[in-house]
């Protein structure tokens, strides 16, 4: 008898085991165009955990099942150079059920040196080196310091630097001592703020935040890869959670408004700062999906520029739907039919 | 004293009611998350509305983009002491998206305050003209308010007011905004500013007593003109915030008699820094400006009332 009830305990794990959502990912590492076969990819929970590895088959083609959630992405291959790829998207959200797909653009695997810097104050350091793509170095490039991940390696970060010239060289100095991530980005026409966007240049460097000690300079170069196609910026977020709201952005007429953001605010009070949620601009139809997370009260708008203050003449209109614009979704509800009216910011 | 009606789409149920009628005794609110900021009461105007008389606010009211608030001279309009967020600033405000015109007179200006009987800078949060149609004050008196008035990405016109006893007397950026013979005083910042490349024209005013009389808080860049004010008084005549990255000029204007390297002495403008941004003065006018003073119609300065600075 005892014998039969663990069996069938058992039998009630493996159950249980099947039944459990599961996300599938697959992808493929390439460097410059060509497969990079053998590399070990690398899928750590974003709150620590054993970490999942996939090897890619000869044509960088490579797959896992995991549980869902959000994971660092990071594949490396031996050889000369040894190579490294790091998803612009950190952590990457793997939901349960459709495969989600991850091109890895591998680059040459960079390692931080370290000098004296014997004039900096006890206690302070500088990050500095130089910014390429294929090799050559990046003029116009923008790279940003990150403390954690909980931004997703967004937004202006902690410290920003100027934009490289045409040595490529890029440099912070007086920073505290401690751990950064880093990230450089070109983007076309030279905005410095809004989604990496097709076409434009990106790099996060490898192997996690990147040590700044004191009285030390911390020299690493940066290898960019070109965003292959457009894909809104909490896409994976919607996919995961199933919160956001969908509508329709129309002017004053009631046309539909092509080429605008659509952003939410945890806080009534937006300032200055930089939205919580936004997606990439409508299209001729005006509408859009924008994914929020876990829920709660957003207030939501939408602008023309996707950084900065707005500025006279650009496109701007808060959610009218309630007076102080706020909108509460619910966890796992997509709230549709929410309808944005903008027009010319201090228009006459 | 008429309270609001009540028409209160976001708060719900019996406590807001509870509220209202409660007139002239402390209200008593439920408790709210700290950032639950949409739990707050609101007044939506959504039409055309006029205020005259005695009213009392005790909430948020917004007037919407299509929706336009007159208030007409004499009005006095007394803001409660309530601190849903618990920041330490009273929540009670105006929040104008449409259009607000509040054009009182010299006899009978419209006056803007605390309900309380001892009021202080910050028991109500501000008027705020945010992404509006436009606004037009003149003969506004505004005390005890976070912002005295706060101006955004909108047009605004502004004559002969008088601000005092707030945070900042007057805020704004972004904003085409005509600030004139208006007397801006005991404020802790009289004029708090973020030009960020659009112009603001602030003549013919008396801005003094003030902790500092104007800051500049971050990408100003010379566009917003300072002329033919007297600045009288101010501990910091000029501050120039941490990320203002340029100096300014402030051309023909009264520096209470002093010259300019001596008001330079007090300016607090980065200067101490070998790299740092500059203010400059000269010409430094040698004679108070004639400004309309508000309210009173008293004059100050040499000039007459209405001079040629005043407006």
């Amino acid at each position: 008898m005892r014998g039969h009830t663990v069996s069938w305990a058992l039998v009630l794990l493996v159950v249980a085991g099947c039944a459990a959502p599961r996300a599938r990912v697959a992808g493929r590492v390439v460097y410059r165009g060509e497969p990079v076969a053998a590399s070990r990819v690398v899928l750590t929970p974003d709150a620590g955990g054993k970490p999942t590895v996939a090897t890619a088959d000869d044509d960088g083609r490579f797959r896992a099942v995991l549980a869902p959630g959000p994971y660092r992405v990071e594949a490396r291959a031996a050889g000369a150079p040894s190579l490294v790829a790091v998803p612009g998207r950190v952590p990457v959200f793997l939901p349960a059920g459709d495969e989600t797909w991850l091109g890895l653009q591998a680059v040459p695997d960079e390692r931080p040196t370290f000098q004296p810097l014997p004039d900096a104050q006890p206690g302070f350091g500088a990050l500095s080196g130089t910014v390429r793509h294929d090799g050559r170095p990046v003029a116009g490039a923008v790279v940003n310091l990150y403390l954690d991940t909980a931004s997703g390696l967004r937004g202006p970060g902690v410290q920003q630097s100027l934009p490289t010239g045409p040595g490529g060289e890029y440099a912070f100095d007086d920073l505290f001592e401690g751990a950064y991530h880093v990230v450089a980005r070109k983007r076309r026409a030279g905005a410095v703020a809004g989604p990496v966007r097709e076409g434009d240049l990106f790099g996060v460097a490898a192997g996690g935040p990147i040590p700044v000690r004191s009285q030390a300079e911390t020299v690493l170069d940066l290898h960019l890869v070109r965003k292959e196609r457009d894909d809104a910026p909490d896409a994976d977020r919607l996919a995961a959670t199933g919160t956001g709201v969908r509508g329709r952005v129309v002017d004053e007429s009631g046309r539909p408004a092509a080429g605008v953001y659509v952003f939410a605010y945890s806080n009534r009070i937006i300032g200055h700062g930089k939205p919580d949620f936004l997606t990439l601009p409508t299209g001729p139809d005006g509408r859009f999906t924008l994914p929020l997370g876990s829920g709660g009260l957003f207030y939501l708008g939408a602008r023309e520029r996707a950084g900065g203050s707005p500025v006279p003449g650009e496109r701007f209109g808060f959610y009218d739907g309630s007076p102080d614009h706020g909108l509460r979704v619910p966890p796992g509800r997509v709230v549709g039919d929410v309808r944005i009216v903008v027009r010319p910011v201090l228009a006459p | 004293m008429r309270r609001l009606p009540s028409r209160t789409p976001l708060w719900r149920g019996g406590a807001a009611a509870a509220l209202l009628l409660c007139a002239g005794c402390s209200p008593t609110l439920p408790p709210l998350p700290a950032s639950d900021l949409h739990a707050m009461p609101t007044e939506s105007i959504d039409g055309d509305a006029v205020w005259e008389g005695e009213v009392l606010v005790d909430r948020i009211v917004i007037v919407r983009a299509g929706g336009s608030l007159t208030i007409r001279p004499g009005t006095r309009v007394r803001f409660r002491r309530i601190d849903w967020d618990g920041d330490g600033i009273g929540d009670a405000e105006i929040t104008v998206e449409g259009r607000l015109t509040a054009v009182g007179t010299a006899e009978a200006p419209i006056d803007l305050g605390s309900a309380e009987s001892d009021p202080r800078p910050g028991d109500w949060k501000y008027l705020h003209v945010n992404f509006a149609r436009g606004a037009t004050l003149a003969h506004v008196r505004v005390r005890h308010a976070f912002s005295g008035i706060q101006v955004h990405y909108s047009p605004a016109e502004i004559r002969n007011c008088e601000f005092s006893d707030n945070v900042d007397g007057v805020r704004f950026s972004t904003a085409r905004l005509l600030l004139t013979g208006s007397r801006i005083h005991h404020n802790v910042n009289g004029i708090r500013f973020e030009e960020r490349g659009h112009p603001a024209v602030i003549r013919g005013n008396e801005i003094s007593d003030n902790e500092v009389g104007v800051f500049a808080v971050t990408r100003c860049g010379g566009r917003s003109r300072f002329r033919r004010n007297n600045f009288v008084g101010n501990r910091y005549p000029v501050k120039l915030g941490w990320e203002q990255d340029r100096g300014l000029p402030f051309p023909e204007n009264y520096w209470g008699g002093a010259n300019a390297e001596t008001v330079l002495r007090q300016v607090l403008d980065g200067r101490e820094h070998p790299v740092g941004p500059a203010v400059t003065l000269d010409p430094v006018l040698p004679g108070p400006v004639g400004v309309r003073l508000p309210v009173t119609g008293e004059s100050s300065g040499a000039g007459a009332a209405g001079a040629p600075g005043a407006n």
